[in-house]
């Protein structure tokens, strides 16, 4: 198994949310990668042999949403190790049966986010 | 004297006085009393007798009874005095008699044997009592049953019906003639026929039957839901006869129990869309919120680097406020569309200036998509925000759903009606979602896909609506979509 890097993958489908995200995270001194959907993330995730530290994951997406990410790298042996959060804007509780370490609620708690990234990358 | 015949008891020592007592109750009474030999002929008559049937005594005595029985009834006489002749006693015989002049009186009848000094029965004394006007058991029945909504039927331990009444005639549709004589099988489904052998065994071993909620059918083949309540009918000693049934018709109550029941599931869907909507809307609302949340970070973050103005933050900011603002309007738009609070404010504008305005918005807001305009100038009386709410919302989904392509708005007169079309080259809608698209809570699109509270449709087409037009949309999925707008010119 590949030892995981200091980079942060976020997975969100609004292009400013994502933008500005991955900009707070480059501010704080991470590595952070920007993902428009699960698809895209997934594919990149399989291409590579380097892992990051953290997944921060969005719920609801085009093409494949949170859930079936999830899910994806659940059934993949290799990834499913990867620690994730998720951030939602719609009901944390059915978030929360994703077996992720975190649920964020939208608007998203930076420095809460933050935290969960400093004890993991 | 008239009532010699009661004067029979030798053994009695007083006689005199017996017999005045007896010539006092009888001259005074209210009831008639008479008496009368074994074939009929009158032998006393009191003055009530005379007040009642409107024969003096000399008239009455030694002529037959028959003067004060109606025809029809002359058996009974037959009957009463035979029971006499065996010494039995009449009790509270329920009967007709006439009057002199021919009117038919109600008469409770008791008739008891008169005896010799060695008792031997010679005669009948009769009281006769006019019941007419009066309350009788048998009336009072016989007019409930008459009257009664419910269908009230007997009919023998064999299921042969011996009653019918005006209820069973309307709700079955057979007339008593028809039924009476005939099995009630006659008014049983071929399905059911089990029910009767149940109910007549049920019966038979003196049980009631209460409530039971079953099927008849009618005499034109129409069934009828009914609530059954059968009884046994004794006699006097107690033996079961036959039975009576009331049946209530439940058609209609059985219908408005299921329209109730309808009415709650589809309040319960609705309740459950609405829930569905807030959790849509509050998703809504947190996306330019979040966004806002993480700029006003990036803001306030040391490492920021210059490039990021505080112009351009205001401009962005500004941009997600504009997306919270409308969103609170469309929330606000549901219910006064909703409430019935949708007022039109018409004025007079030229509809190709709206729509170039509209298509402009969307051209400077960077979309990717093209958009071409092929306008003909229309003038006409409409509500200028509703409508630049309506072309704005098409428009909008066009560049959503539209993969980039080219978007082509017309707008062209047919009649009296301006009609503005909204082209695209997108993903299209199904056939089977095109006829939801317009309904609340809706979208084409499986959820996920794309953002929105889903309302854009059917607040578009309320809009139309108030305006006495129209809103369809043609598309296949993968080629497109076009929605076409028809709005009269003048309201």
């Amino acid at each position: 198994m590949a030892s995981p890097d200091d980079e942060v993958m976020v997975i969100e489908d609004e292009p400013e949310a994502r933008t500005h995200l991955v900009e707070l995270l480059q501010l704080e001194g991470f590595k952070a990668t920007a993902y428009a959907n699960g698809a895209e993330a997934l594919a990149e995730l399989q291409r590579r042999t380097k892992l990051p530290c953290l997944i921060v994951l969005d719920i609801r997406m085009p093409v494949m949403d949170g859930p079936q990410f999830r899910a994806a790298l659940l059934a993949d042996a290799r990834l499913s190790a990867i620690p994730v959060v998720v951030m939602t804007g719609f009901d944390p509780s059915a978030a929360a049966k994703l077996s992720v370490l975190r649920v964020f609620r939208k608007p998203l708690d930076f420095d809460a986010l933050l935290t969960a990234v400093r004890a993991n990358c | 004297m008239e009532c010699k015949e009661f004067l029979i008891d030798q053994r009695h020592g007083n006689r005199d006085a017996l017999i005045s007592l007896l010539y006092a109750i009888v001259e005074s009474s209210d009831d008639a009393i008479i008496s009368e030999t074994f074939d009929g002929t009158i032998t006393s008559w009191n003055p009530a007798a005379q007040r009642m049937f409107g024969y003096t005594a000399d008239e009455a005595i030694g002529k037959s009874t028959h003067i004060i029985i109606p025809a029809d009834r002359h058996a009974e006489e037959d009957y009463v005095l035979e029971r006499i002749r065996r010494g039995q006693k009449v009790d509270h015989f329920e009967t007709i008699r006439q009057t002199k002049d021919g009117r038919l009186l109600e008469i409770s009848l008791t008739v008891s044997p008169i005896l010799d000094g060695f008792g031997n029965v010679v005669g009948a004394s009769k009281i006769l009592r006019d019941t007419s006007g009066r309350w009788s058991l048998n009336a009072l029945l016989s007019s409930i049953v008459t009257s009664s909504d419910d269908a009230i039927v007997s009919k023998t331990l064999d299921g042969i019906v011996t009653s019918w009444n005006p209820a069973a005639e309307r709700m079955f549709g057979y007339t008593a003639e028809e039924m009476i004589g005939k099995s009630i099988r006659t008014i049983i489904p071929e399905d059911r026929q089990a029910e009767e052998d149940f109910v007549l065994g049920q019966i038979r071993s003196g049980n009631k039957v209460d409530h039971f909620e079953t099927i008849r059918q009618a005499k034109d083949g129409r069934l009828i839901n009914i609530s059954l309540t059968v009884s046994p009918i004794k006699t006097v000693t107690g033996e079961i006869v036959g039975a009576s049934k009331i049946a209530r018709d439940i058609t209609a109550r059985l219908a408005a129990e299921r329209e109730r029941t309808s009415a709650l599931e589809s309040l319960k869907e609705a309740l459950a869309a609405r829930d569905e909507f807030i959790a849509i809307a509050a998703h809504e609302l947190r996306n330019p919120l979040n966004i806002l949340n993480l700029m006003w970070r990036i803001s306030g973050s040391q490492g920021r680097p210059e490039k990021e103005l505080p112009g351009k933050l205001v401009e962005k900011s500004s941009a997600q406020l504009a997306r919270l603002s409308s969103l609170v309007d469309r929330l606000l738009d549901i219910s006064r569309v909703r409430s019935g609070t949708f007022d039109l404010y018409l004025e007079e504008f030229e509809l190709a200036d709206l729509v170039r305005a509209v298509a402009n918005r969307f051209t400077v807001a960077e979309y990717e998509s093209p958009i071409s305009l092929k306008l003909n100038e229309i003038k006409g009386t409409w509500d200028r925000l509703r409508i630049d709410q309506v072309i704005t919302n098409l428009v909008g989904n066009a560049i959503k759903f539209g993969r980039g392509k080219p978007i082509e708005i017309e707008l062209s007169r047919d009649a009296d009606e301006a009609v503005i079309t909204v082209r695209d080259y997108g993903i299209g809608i199904s056939a089977e979602n095109a006829k939801r698209v317009f309904e609340r809570f809706e979208r084409g699109e499986s959820r996920g896909e794309h953002e929105g509270l889903g309302l854009g449709l059917w607040i578009s087409r309320e809009i139309v609506r108030a305006h006495g037009g129209t809103i369809g949309v043609d598309s296949e999925p993968g080629n497109g979509a076009t929605f076409v707008v028809r709005l009269p010119v003048h309201r």
